[in-house]
């Protein structure tokens, strides 16, 4: 995306990658163990996966731009872990402390295990002190002190010194952008139009931002990106399992700057809401489950609604039930999950079912069928009986 | 099923017994205790149950009791419709038969005991058979009738095919399966459910246990964070404390240092107010010596009016020899006048060397660096100046005789005067006169020789008189002599001088104590010296000033010769006794007399004496400054004196004849000229002392150094006021507390700053800890455990839920049905129950169609409630209800009660007994007993059958 600002000479070009949001060591409770311990494992290899990006691109180096651990009390394996998954990347890397994994007192940063075992290539931007990876290029770190700081955190960059004419600054920050925060009123906003000026004035030349799971660009510049968490973390991200290829280049008319999103990702997690109504419907469930792609690394949010006989529900039941074993996980959507039994259903009709116990067959049909709050224990209730009267066989 | 016959053979007490019962109606078998009545049910019960060859326990007990002898039982009786003989014989000769009819089918042994026991089974409901066939031990239990098969089809035939058993029973039995899958059966939660349960519980737990854990964790972080910016804070004020202390510490030394100088200005201000006395003191001595020279004025004046009233009145008392006496008068005035204006001169000498010597004695009196040595020395000198007042008194008295014997002698001796005339030389008493024409005019008091070698030598021998009153003169001479050599000193000049001494030495000597206790006073010696050196050199400027300006220089050169000699009072003396030896010497000094201003002298000594006396004498001038001058006019004044005593004596060889009355006049006169003299003298003394002072320091002078010392006492007391000011405006006083507050202040910021950095390590410390632990992952983990966990519970729960909606579901409902299914046998016991308890009897029957309570006359009671007849009664009721029920096929069994109704009271045992009789009309009823009176008679048409 060319761009002209001032103040630059001809010459440089430079080439990096852009990361952010590893969340090391995040769990999700939709996963079971076993698939827990595979996303996991997936998140550090997606630093791996970095590694070989950087490599295939011949990136000078790597900044990832907060929250590389999702917690500062992460287990120490996962701190491990993604010491060694770091030797993998060939290139220096730049980590800067995050919201959730910010440099308060005893962070994850000042443990003496990551001391020990982080590689020398490796540099954690405790500060704001300007990093000279490569000549006339500084990488710039903003990193968060506290886990709730009370003012926009890249501020203090934006008003340092700017680089020597003719070099190149790469801004790394965390946090959200007003324009895209729901809560305005949250004082650790990164303010966009002061980080807009700085790029126009040639400040700044990129801003490597975190925070945002989903890969974004911001404001008109072609400069400030979120990159997106490598590895997806909750269904609603956009474009999450990339990392960004930054190339900046000073030319005659000034710097140019040219982002490429390169695929890191292995997992999806997706969502899918879907209207049952029969056979035909659950057909189509049965068949969308069956094609999804790869999916011992797949979560899929699933939201159900509609009515079914009381045999479709049990046929539900049993489809979900296996499908369960194949996907990493398929979760059921509270919130879209309203699936009914039809009460009228003609199977109930034909069930041997007499004397006292078809009195009970139809006041749990009634109840279904009234919708008081007590319908779908009812509904339960009447399928049991369908399954225990032999009707599910 | 039907009982015909029942044989026993040896059987417990039974030796034979043969009993038969009737096709239907009631048999009543009466029989005493213990003969056999029970034994028969429990004959019925073995045959059936146990074969011939059992070993049974049981068995053993039939035998009769010490025989060994086998044990029969045979029975005849309906099953099915057929006719059924079965015998059986145990332990010995066993044997089993049966017999059906018709058809005479026939087994024995063991096929006998298998085929008897299927027709039991097929044709006798054994639930009905134990509802009816009752043991005297079970006659108070009420069955339930739902447990008897035959009841409950009885009751589905009477419901009409309503109820529908065949098909609910297995979903009955699925659903309580189902059920029981998640519960127990008093419906509490069991299995996968509750373990479900109770691991979500146990998650939950452990994801509070783990948050928790993270909760200290963020607050450790925010109180490390807190406690670093507290940290922060504290330092900073702890080093604005730091920096307090240190200002106010400044300011405190400051504030001490102006201390110190108000402490120094008021010694100073001390020394100041003595100086001022001391310069006070010094003026005062001053206008003392004032008025003394005033007073020895006054007292001089008096003494020459004295004399001169004295000579008057020995001129008119003396007419005749009034020249001569005149002559004689004015001849000793002039005597004694040129003798006084020597003692003048010579005491104004003595005034001259003093002054320098006590121009030493002040200059060494202001050396205070010297002041110990001084004392010392004054001290020294006093020893030395031995002359106290009584030596001067007896000095004084020693030398008014010697003047008065000289007076005498003056008087009455001859006077010779000798004149050389030519070149020719004159012996004078052997000593060769010098110049010719020269007159020396000689005393003789002793014998006088003038000799003109090789011409004459004559001889003048004195008087008788002259020789005595040289003799008293010599004598007085001698003791003066005497005295001063006893005193040391030359002359009563120097004895009246050595005690003016003293009393100088002894104020030195005070003085000195004096200064040196002030001087010394709060201040170092090194200040002093320095102090004095700085005095010492203005005064030194002064008194040359001074000394130029109003002392002839030969006397400079003489205080500035001492000053170089450093003179001691043992040199003053020995000058004063050099200087006196120069006077005594002038006295002999061939010079003229000065002349002394006395015009009465002149006057007479115009008129009648000879021109000897009245020779030119050198210009007379008044005290001259210098001793040199000095001692000339000294000289002068001794020729003078002798001048004068030629006159006198020549007055007197003239006027001889009339000495008597001279001598009197001769005697006031000379008395007033002695006092004259002495009141001279002493004016004298007193005008050199002061002229002395004046010349050490004049009189404005002193009134300068009063001044002066004043101004600068008062400088130094502005100074003192002004620094006592900066004390007051520095706030000394509160500095000290200021500066303790601040410097505790200070220790308590820094005591915080240390308990921060406590807290703070302490906090960091336990974070470090806590990070290694992974608390973050333990609790995510927690919460997807939980998570799932939760997420199986809330399935199995949901299933749960449906197994228990739909069991109590279909149970309600079979509850329900089952009460309607259930009315015919209540009617039926109700039926029976009124016509012993009255028509408001009624039962209610629970799921099991057990009898649950009854009611008579309103009153419900549980079936535990009811009294032992009332229980007996209504379970034969139920049997009877039971047996009515179930008669109406042939699967139906007799009623048999051993012993029962054995606690109802007369009325109610004739109401049963009606109800056993219709019993029996529809069935076989066999009743054992060993009352004859419960049945016999109360029950219509009972055969009774007595064993």
């Amino acid at each position: 995306m060319p761009d002209t600002t001032p103040h630059t000479t001809p010459g440089t070009t430079i080439r990096f990658l852009h990361s952010g949001d590893w969340q090391l060591g995040m769990m999700r409770r939709f996963l079971g163990p076993e698939a827990q311990a595979r996303y996991g494992q997936a998140r550090v290899d997606a630093i791996e996966s970095i590694g070989a990006v950087a490599a295939r691109t011949s990136a000078a180096f790597v900044v990832v731009a907060g929250d590389v651990f999702d917690a500062n009390q992460v287990d120490r394996k996962v701190v491990l872990r993604a010491c060694e998954a770091l030797r993998a990347v060939p290139c220096p890397v730049y980590l800067l402390p995050g919201n959730h994994d910010s440099l308060e007192p005893g962070s994850v940063w000042a443990s003496p295990m990551l001391a020990a075992h982080l590689p020398s290539h490796v540099e954690v931007l405790r500060d704001s002190v300007p990093r000279t990876p490569a000549p006339g290029v500084e990488v710039v770190g903003a990193p968060w002190r506290t886990r709730r700081p009370l003012r926009d955190p890249v501020a203090d960059v934006l008003d340092a010194d700017p680089p020597a004419a003719g070099g190149l600054r790469v801004l790394v920050g965390h946090g959200q952008v007003d324009s895209l925060a729901p809560d305005v009123g949250e004082p650790a906003l990164i303010r966009q139009d002061p980080l807009e000026e700085a790029i126009a004035a040639g400040r700044i030349h990129y801003a490597a931002l975190g925070d945002r799971h989903s890969r974004t660009s911001v404001g008109e510049s072609g400069r400030i990106w979120y990159a997106g968490t490598p590895e997806p973390t909750r269904p609603e991200e956009e474009h999450p399992g990339d990392v960004l290829l930054v190339e900046l280049a000073t030319g005659p008319g000034g710097s140019t700057c040219t982002v490429t999103p390169e695929r890191v990702g292995t997992w999806r997690l997706l969502s899918q809401v879907v209207e049952v109504d029969g056979d035909a419907s659950l057909d189509a469930l049965d068949r969308w489950l069956g094609e999804q792609p790869d999916k011992a690394r797949t979560v899929v949010r699933l939201g159900v609604r509609g009515a079914l006989p009381v045999a479709g529900l049990t046929r539900l039941e049993v489809l979900l039930d296996a499908q369960t074993e194949v996907y990493a996980a398929i979760q059921r959507w509270r919130r879209h999950w309203d699936v009914g039994v039809l009460p009228d259903d003609r199977m109930l009709d034909d069930l041997p079912v007499t004397g006292p116990a078809r009195a009970a067959l139809e006041e749990l049909r009634h109840t279904v069928a009234s919708g008081s709050d007590d319908a779908a224990e009812a509904a339960d209730a009447l399928a049991l009986l369908h399954r225990l009267a032999g009707g599910a066989a | 099923m039907r009982l015909h016959r029942l044989t026993l053979r040896d059987f417990r007490g039974v030796a034979t017994r043969d009993l038969d019962f009737d096709e239907a109606g009631v048999t009543v078998v009466l029989g005493d205790n213990e003969t056999g009545k029970s034994s028969i049910l429990e004959a019925l019960s073995l045959l059936f149950e146990l074969p011939d060859d059992s070993k049974a326990g049981k068995l053993k007990a039939v035998q009769p009791a010490g025989r060994d002898v086998s044990s029969e039982v045979a029975a005849e009786l309906t099953l099915g419709g057929q006719r059924v003989h079965y015998r059986k014989r145990w332990f010995r000769q066993r044997l089993t038969e049966l017999r059906v009819d018709p058809g005479g089918h026939t087994w024995t042994g063991r096929e006998a005991h298998d085929e008897a026991a299927r027709l039991f089974a097929a044709h006798v409901d054994g639930s009905l058979w134990a509802a009816l066939v009752v043991g005297q031990e079970h006659a108070l239990a009420v069955p339930a009738a739902g447990s008897v098969a035959a009841v409950l089809t009885a009751l589905d035939e009477s419901a009409g095919g309503e109820v529908d058993h065949g098909a609910s029973v297995p979903l009955v039995a699925a659903v309580e399966r189902e059920y029981q899958r998640y519960f127990t059966r008093t419906g509490r939660p069991s299995g996968d459910y509750a373990e479900a349960i109770s691991r979500r519980d146990q998650e939950r737990a452990r994801v509070a246990d783990s948050q928790a854990l993270l909760a200290e964790v963020e607050q450790d972080v925010a109180s490390a964070e807190r406690l670093t910016r507290d940290r922060a804070t504290m330092s900073a004020r702890s080093r604005e404390q730091e920096a307090r202390v240190a200002e106010l510490s400044d300011r405190r030394q400051s504030a001490e240092e102006l201390v110190g100088q108000v402490d120094r200005l008021r010694r100073d201000a001390e020394f100041a107010a003595a100086q001022v006395e001391s310069a006070r003191a010094e003026a005062e001595r001053r206008a003392a010596l004032v008025e003394e020279v005033r007073e020895r004025d006054r007292a001089a004046t008096e003494a020459e009016d004295a004399r001169l009233r004295t000579a008057a009145a020995l001129r008119a008392a003396e007419q005749e020899w009034e020249r001569a006496t005149a002559a004689l008068r004015v001849a000793r005035d002039e005597q004694a006048a040129r003798r006084a204006e020597v003692r003048r001169l010579d005491a104004h000498l003595s005034w001259l060397r003093d002054r320098a010597d006590l121009a030493r004695l002040r200059e060494r009196l202001t050396a205070v660096e010297e002041a110990r040595e001084q004392e010392r020395r004054a001290a020294a000198a006093l020893d030395r100046a031995n002359v106290d007042e009584a030596a001067l008194e007896a000095a004084e008295t020693a030398h008014v005789d010697v003047l008065a014997a000289r007076a005498a002698l003056a008087a009455g001796a001859p006077t010779m005067v000798v004149r050389r005339l030519g070149d020719a030389g004159v012996e004078l008493s052997g000593v060769p006169l010098e110049e010719a024409t020269v007159e020396r005019e000689v005393t003789v008091d002793r014998d006088t020789t003038v000799r003109v070698p090789d011409v004459v030598e004559v001889t003048v021998r004195p008087g008788t008189g002259a020789a005595e009153l040289a003799a008293v003169a010599a004598s007085a001479e001698d003791a003066e002599r005497r005295l001063l050599a006893e005193l040391g000193r030359p002359d009563i000049g120097a004895v009246r001088q050595a005690a003016r001494s003293r009393v100088e030495a002894e104020r030195a000597l005070t003085v000195a104590r004096e200064v040196l206790t002030r001087r010394l006073e709060g201040r170092s010696f090194a200040d002093l010296s320095a102090a004095h050196d700085q005095l010492l050199a203005r005064v030194a400027d002064d008194e040359a000033d001074d000394i130029a300006e109003d002392v002839p220089e030969d006397v400079a050169e003489d205080v500035a010769d001492d000053e170089t000699d450093g003179g001691s009072d043992d040199e003053h003396v020995g000058d004063g006794v050099d200087r006196a030896a120069d006077a005594v010497a002038t006295l002999f000094d061939p010079e003229p007399l000065p002349v002394r201003d006395s015009s009465a002298v002149k006057e007479s000594l115009t008129v009648d004496e000879p021109t000897a006396v009245k020779q030119p004498l050198s210009a007379r001038t008044p005290l001259p400054g210098t001793q040199e001058s000095t001692r000339e006019a000294l000289g002068r004044a001794q020729a003078e004196d002798v001048a004068a005593a030629k006159v006198l004596a020549g007055a007197e060889a003239t006027e001889a004849g009339v000495r008597t009355a001279f001598e009197t006049a001769r005697d006031e006169a000379t008395e007033a000229r002695v006092r004259a003299e002495q009141a001279a003298e002493r004016r004298a003394d007193a005008h050199a002392t002061l002229d002395r002072a004046r010349a050490q320091q004049g009189d404005e002078l002193l009134t300068a150094a009063v001044d002066k010392a004043m101004q600068e006492a008062a400088a130094i007391a502005a100074d003192l006021a002004e620094a006592e000011d900066a004390v007051s405006r520095s706030g000394a006083g509160e500095l000290g507390e200021r500066l303790a507050e601040a410097t505790t202040l200070r220790a308590q910021l820094a005591e915080q700053v240390e308990h921060l950095q406590d807290e703070l390590s302490r906090v960091e410390g336990a974070l470090e800890r806590a990070g290694a632990q992974g608390l973050a992952t333990a609790a995510d983990r927690a919460r997807a455990e939980l998570a799932h966990v939760e997420e199986h519970h809330a399935t199995l729960e949901r299933r749960a839920l449906a197994a228990a909606r739909l069991r109590e579901t279909l149970e309600r409902h079979r509850a329900q049905a089952r009460l309607r299914y259930a009315a015919p046998l209540r009617d039926r016991i109700e039926a029976l129950g009124r016509v012993v308890h009255g028509p408001s009897f009624a039962v209610s029957l629970g799921a099991d169609l057990e009898v649950e309570a009854r009611t008579v006359d309103g009153i419900r009671l549980p079936v535990s409630s009811l009294s032992t007849g009332a229980r007996e009664q209504l379970a034969t009721l139920v049997r009877l209800a039971i047996a009515g029920l179930t008669a109406t096929d042939g699967s139906g069994v007799p009623v048999v009660l051993d012993d029962a109704l054995g606690w109802s009271d007369p009325g109610r045992l004739q109401a049963m007994g009606a109800l056993l009789a219709r019993a029996g009309a529809t069935g076989q009823v066999i009743l054992l007993t060993s009352a004859p009176d419960r049945y016999v008679g109360t029950v219509p048409g009972a055969r009774v059958v007595r064993i």
